[in-house]
């Protein structure tokens, strides 16, 4: 059931699960139990249920339900789904350990993990609606389980899919719910947008095929060193199987590895043997492409592994730009890309600190970032640059506001971030590298790489890099094994820096650095030979020693390949050795003795040509010394036998024989020789007859040899001119291309141009049309032909029971408020006729609308519908309704008005005219209408004046009123009119009034000089009554003063006398009571008479001006009353006449004893102005006022103000009294000249 | 410069009103070192009375039929400025008194406070002004 990853555990996969996590730390990083992820979110309760429906009850598996669920409400799904297996279903609360055959559901508001053997619920870090349940549990599953399934359904959004990766990143599996079948697909096929699915099946396969590769359990030993050699013969054949398809040799890659990933294909597949899965992907396409895939999983996440990024922020990143001048670049390059998650972390890293260098962008450094991988699917994606919303998990929202944008359930890389990376298909072990970079980031990588491998890799990198730049490892990687490469900078994040190259050049190994076929043989005896079953091993020592004894017994002996190199010595072979200056080199030829050379080319040339074992003559060779007769024998062998490798290989073993007699043999030939013997000479003819023989064939083939070698020469002469040939035009046709290149490239670049341009156009026109549709109040309907919705404007829905969900529905299954009927009948007859319609409908409110339907033309002049319009025209209505009654008032009130009217036009004939008119002049309609205004009545009105009117001063002045006209006409008589006319601009009439006021003006003038009469008669009364009037004052005055002067001259002289001759008395008598009291009595007859004098007629009135009288009254109203009075007077001398000034004097004494009596002040101001025309005397105070207007509209108002007013109008002069309550009292009192008074009576003199 | 009590000073009578003119004589007469030269009941009469008089101080009444007693003053002050004139009133408006002492008035003296008559002339006499009294005395009696 479950996959054992090493044999020995396959015993204890029961009790697994129900040990003490402890113990589980100890071994490491294994479980073997099974746990099976499952993730859904919206439409994944029926998902789920068939699922369980579907799945027995004993897989042995534990499952974990990993849902989004509403944080605030309990959940019923365990509830739910208990219905639908057999299998315990609880929802996680706390710390449980997990066990086989359950079903464990996530509890809401938290999240869920794994640790070891138990599962725990954890506290959401990000904030609701960022959280991603399904990756995390996801991420946590695949850390602790190697083994593990993740199964994908139903479901929005596109959690999961980071988390995913992580299982199959540790081997795990993916099963994903179809898409088409899911109720919700966004899930499913963000799942499937990784790549990583194996398997995309309708739920209840899923889970049939989950039981399935369960049961399969293939079981694969862990190491490379627990195979068999055929069964590691077989893996080779499957790998050789991936390069034959996909170009890519995994030679060199992990074995543990790839057999983790070929066991789970063969395990999905239900291939028990590796025959069978070799067998299986012989015959299946796509197969070498899923297995390659399988084996390059590269997962990256965005700043996977948190601390080990910070690292490279704070201690890398900086240091890349110091020293970077403007125009620099800093360049890295991030191999094994894959998705691009990584190219785009380090891209976002430099970018970060580019900005915080505080340059202005031209001032900056580039930015170049290289991303290679070898899976051009997993390129393409990066190059899209977008990624499910997961990684929010992985980025923070800083950056993903600064360089993403948010594309419905995805994110994708901002444009500019996207411009800096450059991904590129590059074989890190075959291709050159990058160049002059200042940061390699490759993680994950060497993992997969043998140690041998990852030393060459290294290299690479460090010729890659410039000086003292860096190297980014991943966490499980180190380059502590080339420290003379590399210095370690931080060993826990795996930061290194490029020591200084040595030299001027640095070594940039050999590539590709899987050297093919020869490479892997040279492994696959060693691999191979060691781990032989323990039967063979005494044996295998045996045959060893057998070998050995008989390598040293045996004649010197190469083994050599078919290109003449050495591939195996035997211990005594170097006594034909000969190592020669130059360089160390492996070819037989090079390295054997010079005497053997010839002999040896041939034979050699013979034996792989003729595929026959050859034995040249003896060869004398000198050996310290001594000459020794060497016999070369070679023996080539197909190297079909050779195990584990599938063609065959050409090999041939080299014996040197070294003639031991042949000294002496050559020693007693020439002492034969000396003897003469016959038979001696006979041997030696024969021997020469040989060796002449053997000289000949020796030649034949050497001449063979060298013709056979030029014809190869001269065909490999022409194959090299053609290949030039080839070159030579495929570097002309390159050439073109570039040149083509260019102008296509030029081209597209303006056509991108302007597609931009146009796109903006495009969006200006669409916001412009949604503002349009937006701001426009009038109903407007999009109808397509078919007279389905298309667009509508909002007003629409005022008319209309329209929503956005409604577009695309039938106009007529729409209900309206509309009294329309015929609408849809309408929309069709436009469409058929293509002849726009208008109607005027109501709606049920008693609106009106006019309804304008037209059809729908496109820019092509095409019909693609109808536009329908609802103009709301209610008031037009209205207005229209009001006018005609306006009009019929407006004519009612013409008929009605006394006057005759006429209505002209511009150019004076008569458009209308009144009841009144036609009355007037005795006319009737037909013989005035349409006639031109002078024509009128035999033309009576062609008057010189009303020309005058019309045709001067209207044009001017566009009215003219109570015009008088007198004509004479002919047969009316004299007649007087006053014509009114008004010109009419917004309509160009022109209306004119005639009133016939002859007749009036009759009573008029009578009226007038009845008038006039009367008020000549008025006059002279009111002259007589003047002059009475002042008649009466001025006699009052002079009997006053009559009577003071009589007082003054003779009573009151008389009583002086009486009063000395009293005195003169009571000077003679001394004291005498009775004296004193007729003393007493005259003293008050005197003051009597004097007070009287005074009162009646002031002394200063005598012929003083008023001034002096003012003066003498504020100085006697002080005396007499304590009234401070000031007075203000100007100096000139009084115009007034007596009698003025004395009625001026007696008003002013009058309005002070009022202050006196009323205003409750003891102050007050009298001024005294001459001005131009008249006097002017002011009398104020400061004390209690008093409401004028109330005062005066008494009865009989007191202050004697009305008699004020009546004196002073005697002399057309007036009172202006000013006071109101609390604000004080000012009277002015204004006398005009005599000059400007008109006279009306005689001046009265005192 | 007379000296009171070595010569009577000659005074002459200017007053319209018999009973006052008889009584201003008497109180004249009456008056220690003080002797009445001559009287008259008009201007005219006094102007054409005073040369032949010869008195060293003039009473004269401001209210006169004819030529009132302010001109009289400024005629006789203009005939002879050495002469001391004294002016009567029987009204008592400051203006009057003003007046006469414009004119050339050494005092000016109320018909109520005739009795003060003789002080008032010797006060002249002895080169003062006889005003602010009788002013003083007249606003008295007003009150």
């Amino acid at each position: 059931m479950t996959v054992n990853e090493s044999p020995e555990k396959s015993e204890g996969e029961g009790q697994d699960v129900g040990r003490p996590a402890g113990e589980h730390k100890q071994s490491g990083k294994k479980q073997d139990l099974a746990v099976v992820g499952i993730g859904a979110s919206a439409g994944g309760l029926v998902a789920l249920q068939a699922f369980f429906d579907a799945l027995p009850a004993d897989t042995g598996m534990a499952f974990v339900v990993v849902t989004h669920m509403d944080p605030e409400r309990e959940s019923m799904l365990p509830e739910l789904l208990q219905k639908h297996t057999a299998m315990p279903v609880g929802q996680v609360r706390d710390r449980v350990p997990v066990e086989p055959n359950h079903v464990y559901v996530i509890p809401p508001a938290w999240g869920i993990v794994i640790t070891d053997t138990h599962l725990d619920t954890q506290e959401f870090e990000q904030p609701r609606g960022r959280r991603a349940p399904i990756d995390h549990f996801f991420r946590s599953l695949a850390e602790v389980h190697r083994d593990c399934v993740a199964v994908i359904l139903s479901g929005g959004g596109t959690d999961g899919a980071v988390g995913v990766k992580a299982i199959k990143e540790q081997g795990g599996l993916l099963l994903v719910q179809d898409p088409d079948e899911a109720e919700h697909d966004s899930m499913p096929r963000a799942a499937i947008a990784t790549g990583l699915a194996d398997v995309v099946l309708p739920v209840a396969q899923l889970a049939e095929k989950l039981v399935a590769y369960r049961r399969n359990g293939v079981h694969l030993p862990r190491d490379v060193e627990s195979l068999t050699a055929e069964e590691l013969d077989k893996v080779y054949r499957i790998l050789t199987q991936v390069q034959v398809q996909t170009g890519h040799d995994f030679g060199q890659y992990k074995r543990s590895t790839i057999l983790r990933r070929i066991q789970r294909r063969m395990q999905l597949h239900g291939h028990a043997t590796l025959d069978a899965y070799l067998d299986y992907l012989r015959h299946t396409e796509g197969e070498a492409q899923a297995l390659f895939n399988d084996l390059l999983i590269g997962v990256t996440n965005f700043f996977r592994d948190k601390e080990a990024w910070e690292a490279l922020a704070e201690q890398v990143i900086p240091r890349l730009f110091e020293g970077k001048e403007q125009e620099e670049t800093v360049r890295a390059w991030t191999i094994g890309c894959a998705t691009g998650e990584e190219a785009y972390s380090v891209a976002i890293l430099l970018v970060e600190h580019r900005a915080t260098m505080g340059l202005s962008p031209s001032a900056r450094p580039g930015i170049q970032v290289f991303a290679s991988d070898l899976d051009d699917t997993a390129l393409a994606r990066a190059r899209d640059g977008l990624y499910p919303e997961a990684i929010e998990a992985d980025v923070s929202p800083e950056r993903l506001a600064r360089f993403f944008v948010k594309e419905g359930n995805y994110y994708r890389v901002r444009r500019e971030l996207r411009d800096l990376v450059l991904f590129a298909n590059h074989n890190v072990l075959r291709d050159p590298p990058f160049s002059r970079l200042d940061l390699i980031s490759c993680r994950n990588l060497l993992i997969y790489l043998q140690r041998e491998l990852q030393q060459n890799v290294f290299e690479i990198f460090h010729y890659a890099l410039n000086p003292e730049r860096y190297l980014f490892l991943g966490s499980a990687e180190s380059a502590a094994m080339v420290h003379e490469l590399f210095r370690t900078l931080d060993k826990s994040q795996r930061i290194y820096q490029a020591r200084p190259w040595r030299g001027e050049q640095p070594h940039l190994p050999a590539l590709p650095l899987t050297v093919g076929h020869r490479a892997r043989e040279q492994q696959l005896p060693a691999v191979a030979a060691q781990p032989r079953p323990p039967a063979g091993k005494a044996a295998g020592a045996m045959a060893g020693y057998h070998l050995e004894m008989l390598e040293e017994l045996a004649p010197a002996s190469v083994l050599i390949d078919a290109a003449y190199h050495m591939v195996h010595l035997s211990p005594t072979a170097g006594r034909y050795l000969r190592i020669p200056a130059g360089p160390v080199t492996a070819d037989l030829l090079k390295l054997v003795r010079p005497e053997l050379v010839l002999e040896l080319r041939a034979a050699l040339f013979q034996a792989f040509g003729q595929n026959k074992s050859v034995v040249t003559g003896p060869v004398f060779v000198q050996f310290n010394g001594r000459p020794r007769r060497v016999t070369i024998a070679v023996r080539p062998r197909t190297a079909a036998s050779v195990p584990g490798e599938g063609e065959s290989e050409r090999l041939a073993l080299v014996f040197f024989l070294e003639d031991e007699f042949a000294e002496e043999r050559f020693t007693a030939t020439k002492e034969g020789e000396s003897r003469g013997d016959d038979a001696q000479r006979e041997t030696l003819v024969a021997h020469l007859e040989a060796e002449v023989q053997r000289l000949r064939e020796q030649l034949q083939a050497t001449g063979e040899e060298y013709e056979s070698s030029t014809e190869e020469l001269k065909a490999s002469n022409e194959e090299l001119q053609s290949i030039n040939e080839e070159y030579r035009s495929a570097a002309e046709e390159l050439e073109t291309s570039r040149e083509e290149l260019q102008s296509v490239n030029e081209e597209l670049q303006t056509v991108n141009a302007e597609l931009k341009n146009k796109l903006e156009e495009i969006s200006r026109t669409h916001s412009d049309l949604e503002n349009l549709m937006a701001a426009t109040e009038i109903a407007t309907l999009f109808l397509d032909r078919e007279l389905h919705i298309q667009r509508y404007t909002p007003g629409t829905a005022g008319l209309f029971n329209i929503m956005p969900g409604d577009r695309g529905r039938p106009i007529n299954h729409l209900t309206n408020k509309l009294d329309y009927s015929a609408l849809a009948d309408d929309a069709g007859r436009v469409l058929r006729n293509l002849a726009p319609t208008e109607r005027e409908v109501q709606d049920v409110a008693g609106r009106w609308f006019l309804a304008r339907l037209r059809p729908y033309r496109t820019v092509d002049d095409r019909i693609d519908g109808v536009v329908l319009t609802f103009v709301d025209i209610t008031e037009l209505k209205e207005a229209e309704a009001a006018l005609r009654l306006q009009k019929d008032y407006s004519e009612k009130i013409v008929d009605t008005v006394r006057e005759g009217l006429l209505v002209l036009k511009p150019e004076l004939t008569v458009e209308f005219a009144n009841e009144l008119f036609y009355q007037m002049f005795e006319v009737d309609k037909r013989e005035t209408v349409g006639k031109l205004v002078y024509e009128l009545g035999n033309g009576q009105w062609d008057i010189p004046e009303l020309r005058r009117l019309l045709e001067e001063i209207l044009p001017e002045q566009s009215v003219f009123n109570g015009y008088r006209v007198e004509y004479d006409f002919e047969d009316g008589g004299r007649r007087v009119m006053l014509l009114n006319a008004r010109r009419l601009d917004h309509v160009e009439r022109i209306l004119l009034a005639i009133e016939d006021i002859t007749e009036r003006e009759r009573y008029e003038e009578a009226l007038r000089q009845l008038n006039e009469t009367l008020e000549q008669r008025v006059l002279k009364r009111t002259v007589q009554v003047r002059r009475l009037a002042s008649e009466l004052i001025t006699s009052e005055q002079t009997v006053r003063q009559r009577i003071s002067q009589t007082l003054h001259d003779d009573l009151q002289q008389l009583l002086y006398a009486a009063e000395m001759q009293l005195q003169f008395w009571r000077e003679d008598e001394g004291e005498n009571e009775e004296l004193d009291e007729l003393a007493a009595m005259i003293g008050k007859s005197i003051q009597l008479t004097r007070q009287l004098t005074v009162e009646l007629h002031p002394p200063v009135l005598k012929g003083e001006g008023l001034r002096e009288a003012l003066m003498w009254l504020a100085k006697h109203m002080g005396e007499v009353y304590k009234l401070q009075v000031t007075v203000e007077a100007s100096d000139h001398p009084d115009t007034a006449t007596t009698e003025k000034r004395v009625q001026l004097f007696q008003i002013v004494r009058e309005l002070l004893f009022n202050v006196v009596k009323h205003a409750g002040v003891l102050a007050a101001a009298v001024t005294l102005k001459e001005e131009e025309n008249g006097l002017t005397v002011t009398v104020s105070d400061q004390g209690r006022g008093f409401d004028v207007e109330k005062v005066l509209a008494e009865e009989n108002p007191g202050f004697g103000l009305r008699s004020v007013h009546e004196r002073l109008q005697l002399f057309d002069g007036r009172a202006d009294i000013d006071s109101w309550p609390g604000e004080g009292t000012r009277v002015t009192l204004f006398l005009p000249d005599m000059h400007t008074r008109p006279a009306a009576g005689g001046e009265v003199e005192a | 410069m007379i000296q009171s009590g070595q010569a009577e000073i000659p005074i002459f009578i200017v007053e319209d009103h018999d009973a006052v003119r008889g009584m201003l004589g008497k109180l004249i007469a009456r008056a220690p070192g003080l002797v009445l030269c001559g009287e008259a009941a008009s201007a005219e009469a006094a102007l054409a009375q005073i040369s032949t008089c010869n008195p060293r101080l003039v009473l004269v009444d401001v209210s006169l039929p004819g030529k009132d007693g302010i001109e009289l003053i400024r005629l006789l002050h203009e005939r002879d400025p050495d002469l001391l004139t004294l002016a009567i009133s029987g009204h008592d408006e400051t203006i009057y008194a003003e007046a006469a002492l414009q004119a050339g008035a050494r005092g000016y003296i109320m018909k109520g406070k005739l009795t003060k008559v003789a002080e008032a002339i010797r006060h002249v006499c002895n080169g003062g002004i006889y005003v602010n009294e009788a002013l003083q005395d007249a606003h008295d009696d007003m009150a």
